[in-house]
């Protein structure tokens, strides 16, 4: 099965309009809520979230899904932005420990 | 144990990330030479790939809800703690079926047409190999239950033996690899079978290794971990099954014809 293709583009610069623009909003976007709910957790302070930011997850995820289906290059923008956010948080990993199990391994009794 | 795998100017470089990035690399790499081998465009490459990889680590982080239980949720629904290299990557049977999901969605919705994912199955092998040695390093969840064999191992704070199962894990997943590698141009394994193939075996290795290993008991004594096993494995099978019974009726068929 083939889903619908979206917007299809004429010329190369639509392209880099369309990437930049997916790239830089996701930044944006995320960034603006992230100050306005999500600013003040702190480390392992994860069960003092708001309800809006229960929401992000599943916000971005459906965003993403949604442009990459009818605004590809979009898409493609936002899923580099998360994709480098997600590749500085592993490198930044090598000096902070944080194992796959931390904080959410429960130990058997 | 070694946590701390040396420093860079005071800085310590811990085995876990350090290992998990290696990994990484090298699963990308053998990711790429595999397209290339493959004659795979990278106008398709490029955004399967980096699907896979966002829908691998958010479905590690997700997964992590039903595997150890709903009091993570609060942590693991937090967007911004994905970002967070504090935080651990997650559970890798999460990361697997999250990055399957990840590259079969980019691949419908640029509408590519058949399967190059099996450009995927000994790259994930090999990362695993790689990515396990940071585990063992730092002892992860303990490593696993006790053992009087020669080749137990002590962790930190425990008095007795241990299995080293990031170990087996590892061993299994090197010879996995050398396994996918021979089977990469045979004929059944292609249009995503090789990587279809390479998660059934690995589920069925990792079904026998939970039990020793130390995580949560769910129910009927296996843990979570063996029964997303269990339903991969029988996902799976019933694939396979179907897809042998259309060969052998259209094979039938063309007897006939």
């Amino acid at each position: 099965m083939t889903l619908m293709r979206g917007k299809v583009y004429v010329s190369q610069q639509e392209q880099y309009i369309d990437f930049l623009m997916g790239f830089g909003g996701w930044y944006l976007l995320n960034g603006l809520a992230w100050l306005l709910i999500g600013f003040d957790h702190g480390w392992l302070e994860g069960d003092s979230y708001g309800v809006p930011n229960l929401f992000l997850f599943p916000l971005n995820v459906i965003l993403l899904i949604i442009f990459l289906i009818f605004r590809r290059w979009i898409g493609l923008g936002i899923l580099s932005a998360l994709a480098l956010n997600l590749l500085i948080a592993l490198a930044m990993n090598i000096a902070t420990n944080g194992t796959c199990a931390v904080p959410f391994w429960v130990s058997p009794s | 144990m070694q946590p701390i795998l040396f420093r860079i100017g005071g800085v310590p470089i811990y085995s876990h990330g350090f290992f998990v990035l290696l990994g990484l690399t090298a699963g990308i790499v053998v990711l790429i030479l595999e397209a290339r081998r493959r004659h795979w465009p990278k106008e398709e490459v490029v955004p399967i790939t980096l699907a896979t990889f966002v829908g691998g680590m958010i479905g590690a982080r997700l997964s992590i809800v039903f595997l150890n239980g709903w009091e993570t949720a609060p942590v693991v629904l937090n967007f911004y703690n994905l970002f967070d290299p504090r935080y651990g990557l997650g559970s890798i049977l999460g990361a697997v079926a999250g990055a399957y999901i990840g590259g079969y969605a980019a691949s419908r919705a640029i509408g590519k047409a058949g399967c190059a994912c099996d450009a995927f199955a000994p790259a994930m092998a090999l990362a695993m190999v790689i990515g396990r040695f940071g585990c063992f390093l730092v002892a992860e969840d303990g490593l696993g239950k006790a053992t009087d064999l020669p080749w137990g191992v002590h962790v930190p704070n425990v008095e007795y033996l241990v299995h080293p199962t990031p170990l087996y894990d590892a061993a299994f997943n090197l010879i996995w690899f050398g396994v996918l590698m021979l089977l990469r141009d045979h004929r059944s394994m292609q249009n995503g079978n090789l990587l279809k193939f390479g998660l059934a075996g690995y589920a069925f290795f990792r079904f026998w290794v939970e039990f020793l290993r130390n995580n949560r008991i769910l129910a009927l004594g296996l843990t979570a971990h063996q029964f997303v096993c269990i339903g991969l494995l029988l996902a799976l099978g019933v694939y396979f099954w179907r897809q042998r019974r259309q060969l052998a009726s259209s094979g039938a068929a063309g007897i006939v014809g």
